[in-house]
C-alpha cells in the first residue's frame, strides 16, 4: 500500500464521520414529527382513538397556533419525564407556545403536561406551575389510561389557549406601556430642553438685572472716602479755606 | 495731622485758594503769598464771639419750620449715603461787601464745637453759607472733606441752587444743594471711595 492509498483511506474515514458530527434537530431519536398530534409508537391506543384525540389538537394548531402533542411511551428509562417531554417539544414544536402531554401507561404519576415556547416567559411562572399542577391532577384522577390521555390533551389545549390570549394581551400591554413610557420620556426630554433654553435665555436679562440691582445697591448704600493726612494752612485748625462762592441772584423777598 | 486710620496717605487737593483774596495757596502755606492773609487775621476781621456751629443756623430767618424739617430730611438722606460728611447750613445777613468765603473760613475755625461734635467731625464738615442780603452762597470744607471736590465742583453745586433761589424757594435751593452734592460725591466716590469705613 503506497502513501497515496493511505491518504485516500484517511480522507474517506474523515468524510464518513462528517454526517455523524453534523447531527441536527432532524436527527431526533424518534424521527420527524408524525402527521397526527398523537405519537404512539407502541400503539397503546387504537388508531381510531388516536385520531379522535388528535383531531381537535390539529384544529387548534391550524386555527390558533396552539400546539399540543401527545406522546405515549412505554418507558422513559432513567430520564425524568419532564426532560423527555421537553426533548419532544424542542424537536417537533415551532409555535410560540406549545405543550407536550407525555403518557407512560402504568406509571403512577402519568400523565405529565409540559408547556414550552417563548410566550411562556410572559406568564407568571408561579401561575404556570399552579395551572399545570391543577390540570395534571385532574387528568391523573381519571380512572383509566385512555381517559387520562384525553383529559390531559384537552386540559393542555385549554390551558395553552388561555395562556396564549393572556400572554398576547400581556405582550400588547407591555408594548402599550413601553410606548407610553417612551412618549413620556420624550415629553420630559422636550420639557427639559425647553427649560434649558428658557433658563439660558433668562440668564442674560437676569445678569443685566442683577448688575443694575448691584449698581443701585452700591449707589444707595453708604460710601466712605479714604482717611488721609493733611497739613494745616494759614494757621487754621479745622479748615484751610477756599474760594467757592456763587451769586445766586436777588435775595428772596422778606 | 489726620484722623484715626491705619495707613493714611496724603491726598493732593485741587487748586487751593486764599479765602480772603482768592489767590493760589500751597497746601502747607502759613500765609497767603498774595495778600499775606493768615488765619489769625480772620479773628481781627470778625471780632465778635462766634456762635456754636449748629447743624442749621438760620440767622437770616429765611426758613420756616416746615422748611427746616425738609432740609433736615434731605441732609439725613445724604448723611446715610456718605456718613463721613457733616453738613452745616448757615444763613446770614451780612453787608454785600463782606467776603462770604472769608466769613465761612472764620466760622468753621472759630466756632466752638456743638454738643458732642468732635475734632474729626469738624474736619469732615461742609459748611453751606448763604448771605440773604447779597444773594451769595459759599461752601467751606474742613481739611478731611477738602480733597474730594474742587472749588469748581462746589461752584457747580452752588450754581444749581440758583433757580429755586430766584423763585423764592429757599428750602428747595438747599435741597438742590444736597442733591447736587450727592451727585458730585458719587462721582468722586467712584474715584476714591470704598464700601468700608476704614475705621
Amino acid at each position: 500500500m503506497n502513501v497515496m492509498n493511505v491518504k485516500s483511506l484517511i480522507l474517506l474515514a474523515i468524510l464518513s464521520m462528517v454526517p455523524a458530527l453534523a447531527k441536527g434537530p432532524m436527527d431526533f431519536e424518534y424521527g420527524p414529527r408524525p402527521p397526527l398530534a398523537v405519537f404512539d409508537p407502541d400503539e397503546f391506543l387504537e388508531p381510531v382513538m388516536a385520531k379522535e384525540i388528535s383531531a381537535p389538537l390539529a384544529k387548534n394548531l391550524a386555527e390558533e397556533q396552539v400546539d399540543v402533542i401527545v406522546v405515549i411511551l412505554k418507558d422513559t428509562g432513567s430520564a425524568p419525564p419532564e426532560h423527555v417531554a421537553r426533548q419532544f417539544a424542542g424537536a417537533w414544536c415551532r409555535t410560540p407556545m406549545h405543550c407536550v402531554v407525555l403518557h407512560v401507561p402504568g406509571n403512577a404519576d402519568t400523565p405529565w403536561i409540559v408547556p414550552a415556547g417563548q410566550l411562556i416567559n410572559h406568564i407568571n411562572s408561579a401561575k404556570v406551575e399552579q395551572d399545570v399542577d391543577d390540570r395534571q391532577r385532574r387528568a391523573r384522577a381519571e380512572p383509566d389510561d385512555i381517559h387520562k390521555v384525553k383529559s390531559a390533551a384537552s386540559e393542555a389545549a385549554d390551558m395553552l389557549r388561555y395562556w396564549m390570549k393572556n400572554a398576547i394581551n400581556h405582550s400588547e400591554m407591555i408594548q402599550t406601556e413601553s410606548l407610553r413610557i417612551r412618549l413620556e420620556q420624550e415629553s420630559i426630554a422636550r420639557k427639559k430642553q425647553i427649560a434649558l433654553f428658557g433658563t439660558l435665555a433668562a440668564i442674560v436679562p437676569l445678569m443685566i438685572g442683577l448688575t443694575v440691582l448691584f449698581r443701585m445697591i452700591r449707589r444707595m448704600g453708604p460710601g466712605y472716602f479714604p482717611n488721609h493726612l493733611w497739613q494745616l494752612r494759614l494757621g487754621a485748625p479745622h479748615a484751610g479755606g477756599n474760594h467757592a462762592v456763587v451769586n445766586l441772584g436777588p435775595p428772596p423777598a422778606p | 495731622m489726620s484722623n484715626a486710620s491705619e495707613q493714611p496717605r496724603r491726598l493732593t487737593p485741587g487748586v487751593l485758594a486764599c479765602p480772603a483774596c482768592g489767590g493760589p495757596l500751597k497746601p502747607d502755606a502759613k500765609w497767603c503769598p498774595k495778600c499775606n492773609f493768615t488765619g489769625g487775621d480772620s479773628m481781627r476781621i470778625f471780632p465778635d464771639a462766634p456762635p456754636p456751629l449748629l447743624p442749621i443756623l438760620d440767622a437770616a430767618g429765611i426758613f420756616k419750620d416746615k422748611d427746616i424739617r425738609r432740609i433736615e430730611a434731605g441732609r439725613d438722606a445724604l448723611r446715610r449715603r456718605f456718613p463721613q460728611f457733616k453738613w452745616k447750613i448757615c444763613t446770614v445777613c451780612l453787608p454785600p461787601e463782606t467776603s462770604l468765603s472769608l466769613f465761612g473760613f472764620w466760622l468753621l475755625n472759630a466756632c466752638p464745637f456743638h454738643e458732642k461734635e468732635t475734632l474729626e467731625e469738624r474736619a469732615w464738615t461742609v459748611l453751606l453759607l448763604v448771605n440773604a442780603v447779597s444773594g451769595q452762597a459759599a461752601v467751606v470744607t474742613g481739611y478731611a472733606a477738602e480733597p474730594f471736590l474742587s472749588d469748581d465742583e462746589w461752584k457747580t453745586i452752588l450754581a444749581d441752587m440758583g433757580e429755586p433761589w430766584k423763585a423764592g424757594k429757599t428750602a428747595d435751593a438747599v435741597l438742590c444743594f444736597f442733591q447736587s452734592s450727592r451727585n458730585q460725591l458719587n462721582r468722586a466716590w467712584k474715584r476714591f471711595g470704598s464700601r468700608r469705613s476704614g475705621k
